[in-house]
């Protein structure tokens, strides 16, 4: 994870780099479901804010919309937040299991 | 002592418990501060504590330090922990943080029938084997379980050692390791069946935060406001109460028994005045009901020419004048408050809490979400902006949900120079159905550019983080109608309180100002801006000096201009009146409250921008139009 945060650091500049497989939340597609990885920036206090709702590292999340603001689902906690922050969260998507 | 996430119910309980009224909505962060009651139950007598809902007890947080204080504070109370039944997740995580507290706990899984809908289950046995606590299922609103509860209170232990086996580096990584051993008892109690189809509610949701579809939701939620407010509450209501009760009944009758307490020769205007009580269609179609003339005494009076007053009866005219002048007390103040203003914020509260019972409000925050952030507010200021549409004063108070400075200065700005209040909008639309539809989408486009330039420009002069934009989206419920008079009435009870003081407060400046000429200077030193720079006629001064005092007296004068027995006014001229008045500062009410929530200078410097902000967009408009002759 440490290196994952140093990479989100430089995000911009290193980001076609990224392991394959990991991408932006923001680039999720709705109805896409995927691990979180990282929830990137350098923000404790965001991290936390997350957290307390269940967006942690290694927790599953279905993505519901893009637009207007980013809608995740987390457990059964429907979560909105900025495209800001969600540009900062990495995800692994998993294979499509939904029907 | 209920402790739990925001939105599980915690206050719906408390109810049950005590017989208590607090206020309770599908909003997370409803409850802000903590309420407590007395309850008696096995011959016992408890005293039951409803705390906010926090999801997080960190020593960082701020949300929590109110709920931490208490828990420190009452040391030998019993932990009712509330958990929202289809969040165990969250919910587990708390009882961890809390289960460091080391006291007697009971761990309450609300809102069961939500769970059961989307097909979860929860072994509540092994669960309370597992975190060594009882555990109660509970439907709080159907007031199912609340015997169980009752019967698990004595039965409260502490739960089982630290879960915790190292002492976390900081509150992030310490969660994690919670979170990670909230997984394990999750894996072993918790268990999720294919969920039914999704029901018309939850679909109902996802249209409501639909990039499409959520646009006409907003469009149709806005409309059944405004026809609500805008119509019935500012045009039936307020006809029954301020023409029917207090222009017929309450201040004749104030006029004679102050005349008969407080004697000087005066005489009184009389005339006559129409009541037609109607059900609004549209702003100019109604259905007409009923009607009722009635000659009444008016405050207006005149005295002989050359009639000398003594000192005592000038004294007694000022007192006179004081309560029952054109600027009195009784005749302004309270039927301002009483009869223009309550029969409008009722209709709205009601209305504004069906919408906030539903939970229509954090996905109206999502959809607004990404245009607020142009002006440095996020999605959560929707929720002031609206109540705006009710009354510009009181939404200034809410403002306090918004969590930083610059948000609530913001929003308080835009508040005070571009949201109509109800009391506004129903004369403005009245007159926009003079102009050609083309006008009144002009005014609508001229009102919201106004809104996004200077919330941006705001934003960028005022320095200040904007907070993230991180909120739980509450499930669309069905609003319980007793409920939402509770709610009405809570609300109403508060505004009775505290705005009705600051408009008395208000009429007597106001009432001073005029004994002092100030208002008559002021018209004369902003009749040639009128007439110059705005291309209105004279009088239409003091239709804005008015209007600021009482900011929909400003409009109808405008309105009487427009369309009254002898119009003075063309089509281009209503328009930028109307502009004109929109930007203008609701009202002297909402100017003391600015002053009371960020202090005078703040005020005053808002009212510096935004008087001369109104005449600059309402003469630009005009010599605009004039330009391009329209």
């Amino acid at each position: 994870v440490s290196l994952l945060a140093r990479l989100l650091g430089k995000r911009k500049l290193v980001q076609p780099g990224l392991p394959e497989g990991i991408r932006s939340l923001h680039e999720l597609k709705h109805g896409e479901r995927a691990r979180v990885v990282c929830l990137g920036g350098d923000n404790g206090s965001r991290h936390n804010n997350l957290a307390v709702f269940g967006l942690v590292p290694e927790a599953e999340i279905t993505l519901l919309q893009q637009y207007p603001s980013c809608v995740v689902q987390v457990g059964e906690t429907e979560l909105a937040i900025d495209s800001a922050i969600a540009r900062d969260v990495l995800v692994e998507p998993l294979e499509a299991e939904r029907p | 002592v209920l402790v739990g996430n925001p939105n599980v119910g915690k206050s719906v309980l408390f109810k049950n418990l005590t017989d208590h009224y607090v206020n309770v909505s599908n909003f997370p962060g409803t409850t802000v501060e903590i309420v407590q009651a007395h309850a008696s139950f096995n011959g016992r007598d408890f005293t039951v504590i409803d705390t906010p809902g926090i999801n997080d007890l960190a020593q960082r947080s701020e949300d929590a330090r109110v709920t931490r204080d208490l828990l420190s504070e009452q040391d030998d109370a019993t932990i009712v922990q509330v958990a929202d039944a289809k969040n165990l997740r969250r919910a587990l995580l708390l009882t961890l943080q809390l289960a460091e507290l080391n006291r007697p706990t009971v761990l309450v899984l609300n809102m069961a029938d939500e769970l059961e809908e989307r097909g979860g289950q929860i072994d509540t046995e092994r669960l309370s084997q597992i975190l060594g606590v009882p555990v109660v299922v509970t439907v709080a609103p159907r007031n199912l379980g609340t015997r169980d509860l009752i019967a698990a209170v004595p039965e409260a232990r502490p739960p089982h050692g630290s879960w915790l086996a190292a002492r976390p580096v900081d509150e992030y990584r310490g969660n994690r390791a919670r979170l990670a051993q909230v997984n394990d008892i999750l894996a072993e109690t918790y268990s999720m069946t294919q969920p039914k189809s999704p029901s018309l509610r939850v679909r109902l949701g996802f249209w409501a935060m639909h990039p499409v579809k959520g646009l006409l939701f907003l469009a149709a939620a806005l409309l059944a406001v405004f026809w609500m407010v805008g119509l019935f509450g500012a045009g039936t209501l307020v006809e029954l109460l301020e023409v029917g009760v207090f222009q017929h009944r309450v201040s004749p009758a104030a006029v004679r028994v102050v005349d008969a307490v407080l004697p000087f020769p005066h005489q009184h205007e009389t005339q006559t005045v129409p009541l037609s009580v109607a059900l609004p269609v549209t702003p100019v179609h109604d259905i007409g009901i009923a009607s009722l003339d009635r000659e009444v005494v008016l405050p207006a009076y005149s005295m002989q020419t050359g009639t000398d007053l003594s000192l005592e009866q000038e004294v007694i005219r000022f007192l006179h004048d004081l309560l029952v002048g054109n600027y009195g007390v009784i005749t302004m103040a309270l039927s301002y408050a009483l009869a223009i203003v309550f029969p409008i914020v009722t209709t709205f509260f009601f209305v504004f809490g069906i919408l906030e019972d539903s939970g229509y409000f954090s996905r109206m925050a999502i959809m607004v979400n990404r245009v607020f952030r142009l002006m440095g507010l996020n999605g959560k200021a929707v929720l002031p902006m609206i109540l705006g549409l009710g009354c510009d004063t009181m939404a200034t108070m809410t403002t306090r949900i918004l969590d930083t400075r610059k948000e609530r200065i913001v929003t308080t700005m835009l508040l005070a120079l571009a949201i109509p209040c109800s009391a506004q909008l129903g004369v403005l639309l009245a007159l926009m159905a003079t102009l050609a539809p083309s006008g009144a989408l002009l005014w609508i486009a001229i009102v919201v550019g106004v809104i996004l330039a200077v919330g941006w420009l705001t934003s960028r002069l005022f320095p200040g983080e904007t907070s993230d934009f991180i909120l739980e989206v509450p499930p669309m419920r069905r609003p319980q109608i007793k409920n939402v008079a509770f709610k009405t009435v809570g609300r109403l009870n508060w505004y009775l309180r505290e705005v009705i003081p600051i408009f008395v407060i208000g009429t007597i400046a106001l009432f001073v100002l005029d004994r002092l000429q100030v208002l008559d200077f002021l018209a004369r030193l902003g009749q040639p801006l009128v007439t110059g720079w705005l291309g209105l006629p004279a009088e239409m001064m003091n239709a804005f000096i008015v209007g600021f005092m009482r900011r929909d007296f400003g409009a109808v004068y405008i309105l009487d201009a427009a369309m009254g027995p002898d119009p003075i006014l063309s089509a281009h001229q209503i328009f930028i009146a109307m502009v004109t008045i929109t930007l203008f500062m609701p009202c002297f009410a909402n100017f003391l409250v600015i002053a009371k929530e960020h202090g005078l200078k703040v005020a005053w410097s808002m009212a510096a921008f935004i008087f001369p902000f109104a005449f600059f967009v309402g003469g630009a408009l005009n010599h605009l139009g004039e330009w391009l002759s329209i």
